[in-house]
């Protein structure tokens, strides 16, 4: 849930990555261009469509990004008012959960003082209160993985107009 | 006009000249490079910068340049269009067999004008009054429009500076364009001659300034690019140098480039700032929107900053 968990030990840090890059190999994330082209492929091996929603909330606090599990659909929640750039980590933290089936994390997230909507099952905290050992793991790992994936993102310091144009 | 007409000359040549090198090196950018190089050339055979005589010597001293150089300009026109085109998925293709029709049509009505043995700088304005000399003005024209209003459409979502300036510079193209034709049919039906000054006048001003507006679009693109890879590694710097670093967690992958780790520190950064652990003042608030917005360009995204939407995805568009 935190940005800045515990830190912790190298050989963590190293498991952390070893796994998450395993996730994403194995999910067939790898060179997928876009936030939605992830979203898409995450949606099939989950069987059931992720919808993402771009909402405001000034009670949100230090919460920005929120999934929410339904029967029907799985829900992405990010802050509208964040940044792009921002918000697409924060989508993909949450996209990452779902790709590694994490836990909820429920009792966590209603430690936070929000109403957040029924079947709210992981939060992604800018802060680094209300996480226990065994959660920030998970977190580690959502964020690990969602850093990995927005760095592939990037195409460049050009667009495809600028390289034919620039 | 001959000032417009250098101007122009000069805007293209400086623009060929200078993204010469990244020719070489980038494939992509080479056919708006050969664009303005043909598009300089074309302007130079109207004879501002050598008289048209001895260009037009070589050739035999029929106007046969003046076919040359409407040729080249829809040449130009058309590599632009095609980078653009290129540029744009959902962009409708140019069949280059179509284009090669275009620019080869115009040559059949052209050599059917009946012709002194000598160059004249107003030919065409001459023998207007011929059929075969306003069909090929009119089969010129209507490609020149044509091709231009395709590269209109190719940038029509962009809204980039430089797409703005290549969007205006590509409506003047097709304004000027149906104000010679209107020119050229008026004088032709009327028979009246001289040919009627203030068309003429007007084309010559829209067209060449259109040219001028629309190699200053892909100077524009030029001009952020560089801008953009200059403010990078210098950002970074300071962000870094402002002890904002040491915020970012020790789980985070390595960042194969200066980019990427600026896109590191930047959320690490703003995550420092949502939860209240960091305040920026004016300067790092600045430079870390600056950084922000070079990512977002970078990322290409369909998110908005601002504006509640929500998009589902089932899962159909992954095979």
């Amino acid at each position: 849930m935190s940005l800045t968990p515990e830190p912790p030990a190298g050989d963590r840090t190293d498991s952390i990555a070893r796994d998450v890059h395993a996730a994403i190999t194995a999910g067939g994330l790898n060179g997928l261009p876009t936030l939605a082209a992830i979203i898409d492929r995450v949606a099939t091996l989950h069987g059931k469509p992720i919808r993402l929603e771009q909402v405001g909330d000034a009670e949100w606090g230090s919460l920005t990004g929120l999934w929410v599990e339904t029967p029907a659909v799985s829900r992405i929640f990010t802050r509208r008012t964040d940044p792009v750039a921002y918000q697409v980590v924060c989508a993909l933290h949450e996209v990452m959960h779902i790709l590694l089936n994490h836990p909820s994390c429920l009792p966590t997230i209603s430690e936070l003082g929000l109403s957040l909507p029924p079947g709210a099952r992981r939060a992604r905290n800018a802060g680094s209160a209300f996480i226990s050992r065994v959660q920030a793991s998970y977190e580690s790992e959502a964020e690990f993985g969602a850093r990995v994936l927005a760095q592939a993102l990037l195409h460049g310091l050009e667009d495809p107009v600028e390289r034919r144009f620039g | 006009m001959a000032v417009l007409q250098t101007v122009t000359f000069a805007v293209l040549a400086i623009a060929f000249l200078v993204r010469l090198p990244r020719a070489i090196t980038h494939r992509e950018g080479r056919l708006t490079v050969i664009g303005t190089g043909v598009g300089a050339l074309a302007i130079f055979t109207l004879g501002t910068i050598v008289p048209q005589e001895q260009l037009d010597a070589p050739l035999g001293g029929h106007n046969l340049l003046k076919l040359i150089q409407t040729s080249l300009a829809l040449i130009a026109v058309w590599l632009g269009a095609q980078a653009a085109i290129t540029a744009n998925p959902t962009a409708r293709r140019m069949n280059p067999i179509n284009v090669a029709i275009m620019v080869a049509l115009p040559a059949i009505p052209f050599l059917l004008i009946q012709r002194t043995d000598s160059t004249d700088k107003h030919f065409l304005d001459q023998n207007i009054r011929q059929l075969p000399a306003w069909l090929y003005a009119s089969l010129y024209l209507a490609a020149l429009a044509y091709i231009a209003t395709r590269l209109f459409v190719a940038f029509r979502r962009n809204r980039a500076l430089g797409a703005w300036l290549i969007k205006l510079g590509a409506a003047a193209i097709v304004i000027a364009s149906i104000i010679e034709q209107t020119n050229f049919t008026i004088q032709l039906f009327t028979r009246r001659a001289p040919t009627a000054p203030l068309l003429s006048t007007t084309f010559n001003l829209v067209f060449y300034l259109g040219v001028c507006t629309m190699t200053l679009g892909i100077v524009a693109y030029t001009s952020t690019r560089a801008i953009r890879q200059w403010q990078v590694p210098r950002i970074l710097q300071r962000l870094q140098n402002d002890g904002l670093a040491g915020s970012q967690s020790e789980t985070r992958p390595h960042a194969p480039s200066q980019l990427g780790e600026l896109y590191l520190l930047t959320v690490a950064i703003r995550d420092g700032i949502v939860s209240g652990e960091l305040q920026l003042d004016h300067r790092q608030l600045r430079t870390l929107h600056r950084a922000e917005r070079i990512i977002a360009h970078s990322l290409d995204e369909p998110l908005t900053e601002g504006h509640p939407t929500i998009t589902v995805y089932t899962g159909k568009a992954t095979p």
